[in-house]
């Protein structure tokens, strides 16, 4: 009896080791299966579940997604790239192929655009999956300066990135130009300075004859005069840019060219010039007079010094599609073409020394056309070389 | 060491080539805008950043005897070796040669009728970093027909260095003041380094035409190889 009892307790024994033994393993399995669908060891089931319906939701809007994708690339009008984990191009916009000189798809990001700079930035977005905005310079774009703005994203279990390339040359270029434009200034200050210096130099000499003094004397005082003019015509094109330049009011032009006309008579004599005012009695321009003086002053100054000796300038104008055409011509030996698109630049100059010896600021022009688009004209050159050149001011005829 | 991670060592050195040239370019673009503009800053930053590329190089250089000791590589994976260690090479000394035109600008005073030389100056700047982009593209893609195009679009800048150089030896009446100054002794140096920056690149792109084709013999060898060492370098 006692050994049937035994029997019966190491059965019974067994039998709860095996059932605890089961739990376990089930309890254990439950634990797998859940990790594997990706919940915590104590989410239920049915909340298991559901996280994989969800998932399975996603995986078929995977190609939704995808072809959203796909056409925001196509029809982007910005140079945009798409770049996965490594960095690699795998599509590209139009656009960007256009622009960047060709990128090719599954080419890597630095071997397309040929930018460290770049390349970095878009290895540290897809590491941190932080947006982020670089300001580059892209040798592959023939040197433009882009903002390059990175969106990466995670796409499955990849990370992916969106590269829009933006034209930031508004911006930087007009840094660019104004740096240029203080260091042309600079140099057009500091050439007559060095000159008047050198000259002052020579004439502290005790036995510097005396015509020499005079030569001496007389162009120190033509190169301050020069650098008198062209303070005046940089402060001048200063207030003009700062919209502190009054351009309110009007003028009749016949007056205006008559006294210029006067004001010009030694320079046009001593180049032989003859210039005619065939401007009607009553046009009126809408440019106060000084302001009309300015600007045809310079057209004017720039006709007799420039068209040769003997050449005639002769100032015309008419009326038409809401606009007065104000002509200033010449039948001298006219400009080339190469130079023709630049006169109106600051500081360009057809001929340099010809320009510094004539006494030319190089702003003139700069400031005819600054002058003449605020007031909302226009102004060009016309020219062939050896039959001449007409300077054209468009204005608006205000009723 | 495994095939696979040989192929690796590759891809990776080929990465850092592209990089060292981005930084290069760079380097080039930069000191030549100094000279012309006389930014100071510039060539600066120039000069400071010389030392990432001598990095690079020397990184580029202990690859490339890494891999061929490890893997003692033949055919096409020996000239790419080869022909890695010499690009490194042509863009670490390109990188010297920005920093003596950056070293220039420095130096350089603007002064009167210094612009036609200053317009030579800013046509070749711009001719030489094209033909070192072209080298480059040259390397990237394994295009031997624009690597051995970089002879014919360096000419210009040859030209250019020539007329620099005729017009302060033999100047006119108007260039005597300029051309008898330090300033002309700047200007030729500086003529001169850019066009041995564009000269190098015509180099590299002899290695490149040579890693793509296998052709040792040519106009950039000139005495022809022994049989047993072209068989190794072949295909």
């Amino acid at each position: 009896m006692a050994i049937i009892a035994i029997v019966l307790s190491l059965a019974l024994f067994g039998l709860l080791v095996l059932l605890a033994v089961v739990l376990w393993r089930v309890a254990n399995e439950r634990e797998r299966i859940a990790a594997m669908l990706g919940s915590s060891s104590g989410e239920s089931l049915n909340d298991s579940i559901s996280r994989l319906k969800l998932a399975a939701e996603a995986a078929a809007s995977i190609p939704e997604i995808k072809s959203s994708l796909d056409q925001l690339v196509t029809n982007c009008p910005l140079p945009v790239l798409i770049l996965d984990e490594s960095l690699v191009i795998t599509d590209l916009s139009p656009r960007a192929e256009l622009e960047l000189d060709q990128p090719r798809r599954r080419r890597g990001l630095l071997e397309g655009l040929e930018s460290h700079e770049l390349e970095d930035a878009a290895r540290t977005a897809i590491a941190t999956l932080e947006p982020a905005e670089i300001v580059v310079r892209l040798y592959a774009a023939g040197r433009r300066t882009y903002t390059a703005k990175l969106f990466p994203f995670q796409s499955g279990r990849k990370r992916m990135c969106l590269l829009f390339m933006q034209s930031a040359a508004s911006t930087i270029e007009f840094g660019e130009l104004r740096s240029q434009f203080a260091a042309t200034v600079s140099h057009e200050l500091r050439t007559p300075l060095a000159g008047i210096r050198a000259m002052v130099e020579t004439l502290k000499h005790p036995g510097i004859e005396p015509d020499d003094r005079d030569r001496f004397l007389e162009r120190i005082d033509q190169e301050t005069n020069r650098l008198t003019q062209l303070v005046d015509d940089i402060l001048f094109l200063s207030s003009l840019e700062s919209g502190a330049a009054n351009l309110e009011g009007s003028s009749e032009l016949r007056q205006v060219i008559d006294a210029l006309i006067e004001k010009l008579q030694p320079v046009a004599t001593k180049f032989g010039v003859t210039v005619k005012n065939s401007i009607p009695e009553d046009l009126v321009i809408p440019l106060p007079e000084r302001m009309a003086s300015t600007v045809f002053s310079n057209l004017m100054e720039n006709s007799i010094k420039y068209s040769g000796r003997k050449s005639h300038v002769e100032v015309i104008a008419s009326k038409g599609d809401g606009k007065i055409k104000i002509l200033v011509t010449d039948d001298g030996i006219g400009i080339d073409a190469e130079h023709l698109p630049h006169i109106f630049e600051r500081f360009y100059r057809v001929d340099k020394s010809r320009s510094r010896r004539l006494g030319g600021t190089g702003l003139g022009l700069s400031i005819v056309k600054h002058v003449v688009e605020s007031a909302g004209g226009e102004v060009k050159a016309n020219s062939r070389e050896g039959f001449g050149t007409e300077l054209v001011v468009e204005l608006p005829l205000k009723s | 060491m495994t095939r696979q991670s040989f192929h690796e060592g590759l891809k990776q050195l080929n990465y850092e080539i592209l990089r060292m040239a981005s930084l290069v370019v760079e380097a080039v673009d930069l000191s030549t805008q100094a000279l012309l503009t006389g930014d100071r800053k510039l060539a600066n930053s120039v000069i400071a950043g010389d030392d990432d590329i001598n990095e690079l190089s020397l990184w580029i250089e202990g690859q490339c005897l890494a891999l061929q000791a490890r893997q003692q590589p033949v055919a096409k994976d020996l000239r790419l070796l080869h022909v890695c260690l010499l690009v490194s090479l042509h863009l670490e000394r390109i990188g010297d040669l920005a920093v003596n035109v950056a070293k220039i600008a420095k130096r350089m005073e603007r002064t009167e009728g210094a612009e036609p030389y200053l317009e030579l100056l800013r046509k070749m700047s711009a001719q030489a970093l094209e033909v070192l982009r072209q080298g480059i593209k040259a390397f990237a893609d394994r295009d031997a027909e624009v690597a051995n195009k970089l002879e014919e679009i360096d000419e210009p800048i040859d030209e250019m260095f020539k007329e620099i150089l005729g017009r302060l030896l033999h100047p006119s009446e108007e260039d005597q003041e300029v051309a008898s100054s330090e300033w002309a002794t700047h200007v030729a140096l500086a003529s001169r380094y850019i066009e041995r920056i564009a000269d190098q690149v015509v180099d590299m792109g002899g290695r490149v035409a040579f890693l793509v084709t296998g052709e040792l013999d040519g106009k950039y060898f000139d005495r022809p190889l022994a049989p047993d060492i072209k068989n190794q370098f072949g295909e």
